[in-house]
């Protein structure tokens, strides 16, 4: 029977070779790598974006491009991070790793797993062209809030762009939890219980029914400002009947569940890390699971949070008030247990650890600096100022995009059979990690000292001009920490040697328990699954395993 | 031990990743949960329209002359539930060899018989709807005219166009019942189609409730 030792495959069966072996394949592994390619080439074009909002900030008056363009540009850099970088990274990783965490061959529906893939460039295709029509790209903020989006304000056809973008990546990332719900539902290995699934695995099906139920309402309320603008409907026109503030209503139906879909991937891959690094089991492995579930429902229950300036009645924000401040009660609990996870454990500093501990401590302050926001008297001070823009980038920054690198240099010996460099992945985290913190820490002050967001330029005399320039600075080495990444995923391809083996962490998971990289159809054999650590079992020889006997 | 049924399962003979189902096929779930998904995409239209109605002064608004007959939408709703049932009974001579309590025939044919007729009256719904929204027209209500129109027409739009989604995965079933597919035990892709085709007829019901019934 099956053991830590699994016989190689000795023939791959391969209809296409080159660069057709990637375009038409339908393998999750093939479709994950090429996801999580795309997705970090557009967190470059995104940072690229970054850089040059920053730059026009850097000091009182600069104006280095015209406040059309910079509104272009704050607005294509969000648009660009969140939907084609955070939200469809989390389903890179899923791709890659659910099957081979649960023990299957494949996804479940491989053909729509590659169309969701495929979707990804169309989109990207669609929403970048827009800085190439008349009017330029989308210009109101990512939110596009009606009715600064209706014809009157942003004539030019950016925003339809932008919406079709969206759109399709609506229908990609559907597919794609969709996908991940019956795969996790039908194609489980024996033994792989509910209760012994990887909370990686646990992350992504929340994370798929968010998708699943969350998205849909942002493709109605797309598709209503799509109408207003080019077939002359009056969803959002106050002058005819409709509503703006209807517009805000669905968007953040959408978009706050859409920040636990950002984030609860990141949460299940240093669920993954750290217990391998503080050679521990998960502390609490029930509760961190409870926990994530908890957030996904509470997420569909928090999204007039967003709107509490424009009006809503007391009871209205005073519900949604308390059901804010739930949220962190389970994003604490599995803080706890991350942290109870690495007490007393023989903590290994390898990179992912160390990204993993960054997402900690950064995700922390993004938690706490979120409750501000929470306690409606203080949220009308600091509404719309940088305090939120520090606050969605310690989330989304210092706890997704953490997590991500912690997970590519995590399970990047698993993909290829190599190690990135050790000394440049850490080079690329204290910088990341103080080019982070310089540049977004600043921002709470701005934000306390009333700097409002999305402003192309300012006067003199606010006394804002040293934290924005320690702000720009702090985006700088945020890339020049990823050129070093560059530099290290480059040489590692090019020219490192295949030393990894197939489980080079020793790792918990069933990933580890197939060869690097994995063959096409992931596993000749598996160990029996008798605990949520299959890996660790079988390695450390508890395989009191029989044919036929009840386990114990 | 917690889970011996589970503990048990593992023993099968291979070890190896199994393809088959606990409990839900695959294609059954996927389908569930894919209209699921649409039940948030209608969600999200209902919740417009009644975040809409419920901040007008009076529904429809004033200055609305034309608005849909409900004599037109009941018939609609008729044609819709009818086509539902004989699809249903398709499903259900197949999986049992009779046609309902009438046609004692082979169960392929009852399937045939059934899908075929659902198609004939869907098609019939989108023709009539078709008829309504230029009838319409003619009396001046648009997608243009106002707010109101502009919720009856995405509603009612969006709703047609998930008819027209139904209608072509009836059609598979049709072509692959002819081409003899289905068996009395394997009839899944039958069996999504239909279970979508109710939902559509699901939500014109509430269609028809709202737009039609309640504010008149």
């Amino acid at each position: 029977m099956a053991t830590g030792a699994i016989a190689r495959p000795t023939h791959h069966p391969r209809h296409y070779t080159g660069i057709l072996e990637w375009v038409l394949t339908t393998d999750h592994k093939k479709i994950g790598i090429m996801y999580l390619l795309f997705t970090i080439f557009f967190m470059l074009i995104g940072g690229i974006l970054a850089l040059l909002v920053r730059t026009q900030l850097v000091w009182s008056n600069t104006e280095v491009f015209s406040k059309d363009a910079y509104n272009q540009f704050f607005t294509m850099h969000a648009s660009t991070m969140l939907f084609l970088f955070v939200i469809p990274v989390g389903a890179g990783f899923g791709n890659y790793l659910l099957p081979l965490m649960i023990g299957a061959k494949d996804m479940a529906y491989p053909r729509i797993n590659a169309l969701s893939l495929w979707l990804i460039p169309l989109a990207a295709i669609f929403m970048f062209s827009s800085f190439f029509v008349e009017g330029g790209a989308a210009k109101s903020g990512w939110t596009e809030y009606a009715p600064m989006t209706l014809r009157t304000f942003s004539p030019g056809h950016g925003t339809d762009l932008w919406i079709l973008g969206v759109q399709i990546l609506g229908i990609s990332s559907v597919g794609g939890g969709i996908n991940f719900l019956v795969t996790t539902m039908t194609m489980r290995a024996p033994g792989m219980t509910p209760a012994r699934m990887p909370i990686f695995v646990w992350m992504i099906v929340v994370t798929s029914v968010l998708v699943v139920f969350a998205t849909p309402v942002l493709a109605s309320v797309l598709t209503m400002l799509f109408f207003d603008r080019n077939l002359g409907t009056h969803f959002f026109d106050p002058r005819e009947g409709g509503n703006p503030l209807l517009y805000q209503q669905l968007f953040w139906f959408y978009s706050h569940p859409a920040v636990y879909i950002m984030i609860l991937p990141a949460m299940g891959i240093v669920s993954e890390v750290l217990p391998v690094f503080s050679r521990k089991p998960l502390f609490g492995y029930k509760a961190v699971a409870y926990a994530g579930a908890a957030i996904g429902i509470l997420g569909f229950c928090v999204w007039m949070h967003h709107m509490f300036a424009t009006g809503l009645s007391i009871p209205l924000t005073t519900v949604t008030m308390f059901t804010t401040m739930m949220i962190a009660v389970p994003s604490g609990v599995k803080m706890f247990n991350w942290l109870g996870t690495m007490w007393y454990g023989s903590l290994v500093f390898k990179t992912p650890m160390y990204f993993a501990i960054g997402f900690l401590f950064l995700f922390l302050i993004g938690g706490v600096d979120g409750v501000f926001h929470a306690v409606v008297p203080v949220d009308y001070a600091i509404n719309d100022t940088y305090w939120v823009v520090s606050h969605i980038h310690y989330v989304l920054f210092g706890g997704a995009v953490f997590g991500v690198f912690a997970g590519i240099y995590y399970w990047f010996p698993k993909m290829t059979g190599k190690f990135l460099d050790e000394t440049l992945g850490k080079t690329h985290f204290w910088l990341m990690f103080v080019g982070m913190n310089l540049a977004f820490m600043p921002m709470h002050v701005l934000g306390l000292m009333g700097m409002p967001r999305r402003i192309a330029t300012y006067e003199s005399g606010h006394g804002w001009e040293w934290w924005n320039l320690v702000s720009t600075v702090g985006a700088f080495i945020i890339a020049v920490s990823l050129l070093f990444f560059l530099y290290n995923f480059f040489k590692t391809l090019a020219s490192a040697p295949k030393t990894a083996g197939d489980d080079p962490w020793e790792g918990n998971t069933l990933e580890w328990m197939t060869t690097s990289p994995p063959p096409e159809h992931n596993f000749d054999s598996l160990p029996p699954v008798h605990s949520e650590r299959p890996a660790f079992d079988a390695r450390a020889g508890r395989m009191s395993y029989r044919p036929g006997a009840a386990a114990h | 031990m917690t889970t011996h049924a589970a503990v048990a399962h593992g023993h099968a003979p291979d070890g190896a990743a199994h393809e088959h189902a606990q409990g839900m096929s695959r294609g059954m779930a996927g389908m569930v949960f894919f209209i699921a998904s649409e039940i948030m995409l209608f969600g999200g239209l209902f919740a417009g329209y009644f975040y809409i109605v419920n901040q007008a002064d009076t529904w429809p608004p004033e200055g609305i002359e034309h608005t849909p007959g409900t004599a037109v939408g009941a018939l609609l709703t008729v044609v819709l539930i009818t086509s539902g049932l004989l699809g249903h009974a398709g499903i259900v001579a197949l999986r049992s060899g009779t046609y309902g309590f009438v046609l004692q025939t082979g169960s392929r044919k009852g399937l045939i018989l059934g899908i075929s007729l659902a198609i004939l009256l869907g098609t019939i719904f989108i023709a009539g709807q078709a008829y309504e929204w230029l009838t319409l027209f003619d009396e001046g209500l648009t997608a243009k005219s106002g707010v109101y129109g502009s919720t009856f027409y995405i509603l009612t739009g969006f709703h047609g166009a998930h008819v027209i989604a139904g209608l072509a995965m009836l059609w598979v079933v049709l072509v692959r019942a002819l081409w003899g597919d289905f068996t009395p035990r394997r009839h899944l892709f039958a069996d999504a189609a239909m279970l979508y085709w109710h939902f559509v007829d699901v939500v014109w019901v509430l269609l028809f409730v709202i737009i039609y019934l309640v504010n008149k």
